[in-house]
């Protein structure tokens, strides 16, 4: 990597635990919520929303509704006369779907907005709300990704000619010649619905202020929302100014520009009054982006000792209505991207396809398509050794790549440059076999208990390109660094902070970069009027592709405060280290000149610099990695991440005959995302991403039954509490990436990740007697009890 | 979810409470903890025109022993209990911590658990099991109403218009008999999936007085009365298996999303087994 | 009883409340329907408390209330009259107290929306009716995190609580 990367002299804050500045705010009470601001004479909506999965709308009745004392005006999408679908921004192998702030003749899932009321608070409009009469004739719902791909399945979309938003099918012939020579095994697995499920619902305020539009809301990126609402809405981009504040948790459901953003946002501007939509849970439930629910066929050639010759894969994703942006079939890419796990699996064609459904539609949600692909490929290796009669972890290690081995392009295309695949493995081995033994001790005896030990060893994609999701932004990120005068720097960035700790590896990373106390350096992300063009929150890019920008503008201000210190101290720059905030002589601490010395001259006594230099003491920077790929090529492959993270995960589980309920003993992971930036926050990242990977394992399912209606309401969406969250081993392995700044990986999904694969292969050993399929998830108790004869 | 519009009132005697019920009619419902009612206002399942707020009556907050059991008020709060004992009655101390979580437990109170008859409930099973008396008030003064007739469906008592409940009393049970409560649900503090509530009295090793209840298996909690039978004069141990399949056999439940009828089945057959196990001597 | 009691038993859609809240006096009429949540989020502008279910299940909105740890959303403004509340902002007179450090030096909070409810809960309870580590578990059950997986959570409470870091 570049110089451009390098962290500064004498660094003391990355890998260290830097405390978060916010913090202190948020222990008091004082964050700044979307929900939690007011304005005066600010006005809230309530949503109307369709009560059945597929339809078309025959009359909206808003009288009675516009009659309610307190209430200012009842909207339907006839009022939206100068607003504009969604873009749709094709690529050769999507269809588009029609995407409106408010239905207009059909609506396609329960949820969808229909009318909004607009009103003095939020009681009077959900009083109003319910007057909001709505005829509807209905259409027969398509519910689950196999009804969609009947080729005779009502059409979501009637001008398309199949319920296939994507369909990529790439040239197999070679494959299939493999197989058509070979041995071969074939397995098909599901894994459910569940959703991110952030504790701070979804919320915007809009206000017109000077002529422009403000928009407060809890989107992931200020800028990707600025341009998605000026092309929907009638207003130039110049006039809109987007500002996250602190926000409950995103993990991806927030990433999308809902309706409802638009909705406030035009209300505002129309009625010149602030207007919030604080959305409950209970709309949450069925408005708010859906997630997984992918099945993935699986077909190898394989030797009779289980090693895999080739594969030949076919994933489908149901995305539900899919009106919803930016678009959400990448999944099931990234799925396919990871279909030949961590192995030597020379030839992989994946076929992929996503399509619609009368559901609420599917987004994004931590680990993206990877939890699908973990839990099918590590399933997939163990029923492959049951079945060959190979010890499940010695056939991974006949596969699985070494270090030696890399750099490897995967037969799906992913550029795998670093890694500890073979290391994690054999350390969570290790422990797991401890761990299973203990277990076996004191509980082997017990007739109403069967214990289990299962693994799983997985690489995951960071910092992926965002054409995969819009067909439009791709994936670089950007950072400003400015010195004032008194020395302290202000840094602001593309870059956004739901709680995963943005805010502290920027300033972390910016100390150590000038070599200034951090506490001199003040943060400011999130608001598209203060920062340069970013892509914000996704797929654990910040601290890579945001990280980079901010160590290329920091290495040019660096060089400047040494050309100017080098003038100051008449010494030459090459001598010259900053650190604590003061620039002198390596090896002789004075004399010294400090940044605020430096800067007031950069700044201010600009006739003492020197000569050829040029005022000011700020740069901008871009980067874009250069080998993340964008488009998949004919055979459907493509490295769409500028790195990839792995771990290696086990699960030591009790399994209760009578109840089926599954309890963890112990998870074990080893994990790798390159070099850590602050370990506790890492792993708090790995902690929040196991509770969400056992969550959609064991406890979380969002059901609908034939009609199409759901049938999850919160109280019955299982969030894991502290009673069900196990304690968790972690071991942790470095292997820089030489591909990105510092060797840095992502960590924002790591977690989520592995569960599912490791908790299913644990569930097969535990009940090998009874020869159980465990193919599909949740694993709920009652689908484990019928697994076990009465 | 935001409650309908509505009004209020806060009496502070019971008497000002029924004439309340009785000038309001089915318009007006009682409020105690909220803990139910509050999130069906919420959803707006339930629009009453008006709310009595019962929880300033202090005749409602008694809890002593009496001649015929354990006495406690309507809205005495479920944490009261946990705090500060349940008077020697073993089953309702088990079964207590079961309900929610503790800020549910906080405000939740005895008689409103008992009174919206949640199918789920561990109250209701306790009173079951305990053939607990139900004394409610009305315009014309008291009246008893036995644990068996008082749950008439899921959510549903059988208190007439303009009746509240008073208090509860729930029964002994034999001095030797032992008591066990199990529950299986997803999650700590959730409702259950399915449960079981025992009280097994022995004399030199056989059974003289069991007590079964099945609850979160059908609209009510519900009597084993075959898997009782089958114990009566047997050891607990060689009739536990008879008796959790008699107990699995005689309940009627539904399916849902946690789980099939013959799924439930399993599990009053496993909780029975359990909780036998537990009440052996 | 307060001022404010006597008129109560006549059905009203106005009440009037005289509470207190961080220990000052609040007297103040509210809407019968108003939900205790928004009322102090939304007229006392104590927007620590934060509303993330308005059904009683993920705790983001607990409070002290006499004492005891409780459900802002599942209560009526109404119904605390005469009692004492306590909300995240009336945790510490000033800066971080003992249990806030915690959980700022152990990161036991991400995106800090779960935090004011756990630690409103954690400031009411007795720690000697939680024993050890599972004590902290269950003390917390409660209440919902989606961030955290809870282990930095219980790395604060045993700080807090001064609990040795096994059992
Ligand atoms: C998240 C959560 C989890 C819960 N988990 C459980 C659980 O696991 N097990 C469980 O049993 N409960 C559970 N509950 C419910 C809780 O126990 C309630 O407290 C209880 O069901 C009702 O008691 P309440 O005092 O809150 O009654 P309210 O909610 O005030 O009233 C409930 C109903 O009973 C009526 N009512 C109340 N008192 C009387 C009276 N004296 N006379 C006549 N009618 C009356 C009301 O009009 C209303 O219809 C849970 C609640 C929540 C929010
Ligand atoms: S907001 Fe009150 S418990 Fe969720
Ligand atoms: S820190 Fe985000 S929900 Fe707990």
């Amino acid at each position: 990597m570049a110089d451009s990367f390098a962290l500064g002299d004498r660094p003391v804050y990355v890998g260290s635990h830097v405390t978060r500045s916010q913090d202190d705010a948020l222990l008091t009470g004082a964050g700044t919520y979307v929900g939690d601001l007011r304005r005066d004479g600010m006005a809230e909506i309530a949503v109307v929303r369709s009560t059945v999965a597929h339809g078309r709308i025959t009359a909206i009745r808003t009288d009675a509704a516009a009659a309610v004392d307190g209430v200012i005006e009842v909207i339907t999408a006839a009022d939206l006369t100068d607003v504009s679908p969604y873009p749709n921004f094709a690529s050769a192998y999507t269809q588009t779907p029609d995407t409106f702030p408010l239905a207009r003749h059909k609506v396609r899932y329960v949820g969808s907005p229909v009318a909004v009321v607009l009103a003095e608070d939020r009681y009077i409009a959900e009083d109003a709300a319910e007057l909001v009469e709505v005829d509807y004739e209905e259409l027969p719902a398509v519910t689950s990704l196999e009804e969609a791909l009947e080729p005779d399945s009502p059409r979501l979309f009637e001008h398309w000619p199949n319920n296939r938003l994507l369909d990529l099918q790439p040239d197999d012939s070679e494959v299939a010649a493999i197989l058509a020579d070979n041995r071969v095994f074939r397995r098909r697995y599901k894994m459910g619905r569940h959703t991110a499920m952030p504790m701070e619902a979804r919320a915007a305020l809009a206000e017109r202020r000077d002529g422009r539009l403000h928009l407060w809301c809890t989107n992931q990126h200020a800028h990707i929302a600025r341009t998605t609402l000026s092309y929907v809405l009638p207003v130039a981009e110049r006039d809109i100014r987007v500002v996250i504040p602190h926000v409950g948790g995103g993990f991806g459901l927030k990433q999308h520009l809902y309706p409802e953003d638009v909705l406030v946002s035009w209300l505002a501007l129309r009625h010149g009054r602030a207007v919030r939509f604080v959305e409950d849970r209970a709309e949450h439930m069925i408005a708010a982006a859906h997630a997984r629910d992918h099945m993935m066929d699986i077909e190898a050639a394989i030797t009779d000792d289980g090693r895999i010759l080739a594969m030949r894969v076919q994933v489908v994703q149901d995305l539900g209505s899919a009106e919803i942006f930016p678009g959400a079939w990448c999944p099931a890419l990234t799925t396919a991207a990871h279909m030949t796990g961590p192995y030597d699996i020379r030839d992989c064609v994946v076929a992929t396809a996503a399509v619609t459904t009368n559901k609420t539609p599917g987004g994004s949600y931590r680990g993206f398509g990877v939890p699908e692909a973990v839990f099918a490929v590590e399933r997939f290796i163990d029923e492959l050794a049951a079945e060959v009669g190979v010890d499940r972890i010695d056939l991974r290690r006949s596969m699985l790549l070494q270090t030696s081995d890399l750099p490897y392009t995967t037969a799906s295309g992913a550029l795998l440059d670093s890694g500890s695949f073979a290391e994690s493995l054999e350390k969570v081995v290790d422990l797991g076999e401890q761990a299973y033994r203990r277990a076996e001790a004191e509980h082997g005896t017990d007739p109403d208990s069967r214990v289990g030990v299962g693994y799983a060893v997985l690489f995951e994609g960071v910092s992926p390109t965002h054409h995969g999701a819009s067909a439009h932004w791709a994936g670089h990120e950007s950072c400003s660094i400015e010195v004032q005068p008194d020395g302290s720097v202000r840094v602001t960035s593309g870059v956004t902070d739901q709680g995963q700790g943005t805010t502290t590896f920027v300033a972390t990373m910016t100390a150590d970069a000038l070599g200034v106390p951090i506490e001199t350096v003040h943060v400011e992300l999130a608001d598209s009027d203060a920062t340069p063009y970013g892509l914000g929150a996704f797929g654990s890019r910040q601290a890579v592709v945001g990280g980079g920008a901010l160590l290329m503008a920091a290495s040019e201000v660096r060089t400047k405060i040494k050309s100017i210190a080098a003038h100051m101290l008449e010494a030459p720059e090459e001598d010259l280290v900053i650190e604590a905030g003061r620039v002198h002589v390596a090896g002789s601490p004075t004399p010294a000149a400090t940044i605020a010395e430096i800067a007031t001259t950069a700044v201010i006594r600009t006739i003492d610099l020197p000569p050829g230099v040029d005022p000011g003491l700020e740069a901008t920077a871009r980067y874009e990695p250069e080998l993340m790929e964008h488009v998949p090529d004919a055979r459907g492959r493509i490295n769409p991440c500028a790195s990839y993270a792995n771990a290696a995960h086990a699960a030591v589980i009790r399994v209760d005959m009578g109840t089926g309920e599954i309890e963890i003993l112990d998870y074990l992971l080893a994990h790798d995302c390159g070099r850590v930036i602050n370990p506790p926050i890492v792993d708090g990242q790995i902690w929040g991403g196991i509770a969400q990977g056992l969550g959609g394992t064991l406890y979380e399912d969002l059901c609908f039954n034939d009609l199409g209606q759901p049938q999850t309401a919160f109280m019955d969406y299982l969030v894991p509490s502290a009673m069900e969250m196990p304690d968790l081993v972690i071991e942790h392995f470095e292997s820089p990436s030489p591909n990105t700044p510092l060797g840095i990986k992502g960590v924002g999904e790591g977690g989520t990740v592995g569960p599912a694969a490791a908790i299913g292969n644990a569930l097969a050993h535990a009940l090998a007697e009874f020869d159980p399929q465990i193919r599909e998830t949740p694993l709920s108790p009652a689908v484990v009890r019928a697994m076990i004869p009465d | 979810m935001k409650p309908p519009p509505l009004s209020y009132s806060r009496p502070h005697s019971l008497d000002e409470a029924l004439d309340l019920l009785a000038e309001h009619g089915d318009e007006a419902r009682p409020l105690a903890g909220g803990q139910s009612l509050v999130p069906m206002l919420n959803h707006r399942l339930s629009r009453p025109g008006l709310l009595i707020d019962i929880g300033a009556i202090a005749q409602l907050q008694r809890m002593e022993r009496t001649e015929s059991g354990w006495l406690i008020g309507a809205t005495v709060t479920q944490r009261r209990l946990e705090r500060d004992g349940t008077g020697g009655c073993d089953l309702l101390r088990l079964a207590v911590p079961f309900i929610g979580h503790r800020q549910i437990r906080a405000r939740g109170t005895v008689g409103g658990s008992i009174a919206h008859a949640d199918p789920a409930a561990e109250l209701p099973a306790v009173a079951l099991t305990l053939d607990a008396t139900m004394v409610a008030a009305g315009p014309d003064g008291e009246r008893e109403i036995d644990a068996a007739s008082f749950f008439v469906g899921p959510y549903m008592n059988s208190l007439a218009e303009g009746e509240l409940l008073s208090h509860v009393v729930f029964g002994e049970v034999p001095p030797t008999a032992r008591c066990s409560f199990r529950e299986f649900a997803r999650r700590k503090g959730d409702f259950a999936v399915a449960g079981v509530a025992a009280a097994v009295a022995t004399d030199d090793g056989s059974v003289t007085d069991a007590r079964l209840t099945a609850f979160a298996v059908g609209s009510n909690p519900v009597r084993l009365s075959a898997a009782e039978g089958v114990l009566a004069g047997r050891s607990i141990d060689s009739a536990l298996a008879d008796a959790a399949e008699a107990a699995a056999a005689e309940i009627e439940p539904w399916d849902d999303i946690h789980g099939s009828a013959q799924y439930r089945r399993q599990l009053i057959a496993t909780l029975t087994k359990r909780a036998l196990q537990d009440v052996a001597p | 009883m307060s001022a404010a009691n006597a008129r109560r038993v006549e059905p009203s859609v106005e009440v009037p409340i005289s509470v207190t809240v961080n220990g000052e006096t609040v007297e103040t009429t509210v809407a019968a329907r108003q939900l205790l949540a928004d009322f102090l989020r939304e007229e006392l502008r104590l927007t620590g408390t934060h509303v993330g279910c308005e059904q009683g299940i993920c705790g983001a909105c607990t409070i002290n209330l006499d004492g005891e740890p409780v459900r802002s959303c599942i209560m009526l403004a109404a119904q605390v009259d005469g009692s004492s509340i306590i909300t995240v902002e009336g945790l510490s007179a000033q800066g971080l107290g003992p249990l806030q450090q915690a959980f700022k030096d152990n990161h036991g909070l991400q995106c800090g929306f779960c935090t004011p409810g756990f630690l409103m809960t954690l400031s009411t309870v007795d720690p000697d009716e939680y024993p050890g580590t599972a004590g902290i578990r269950e003390a917390i059950s409660g209440n919902l995190c989606r961030c955290t997986g809870y282990g930095g959570i219980i790395r604060a409470v045993r700080t807090a609580w001064d609990r040795p870091d096994h059992g």
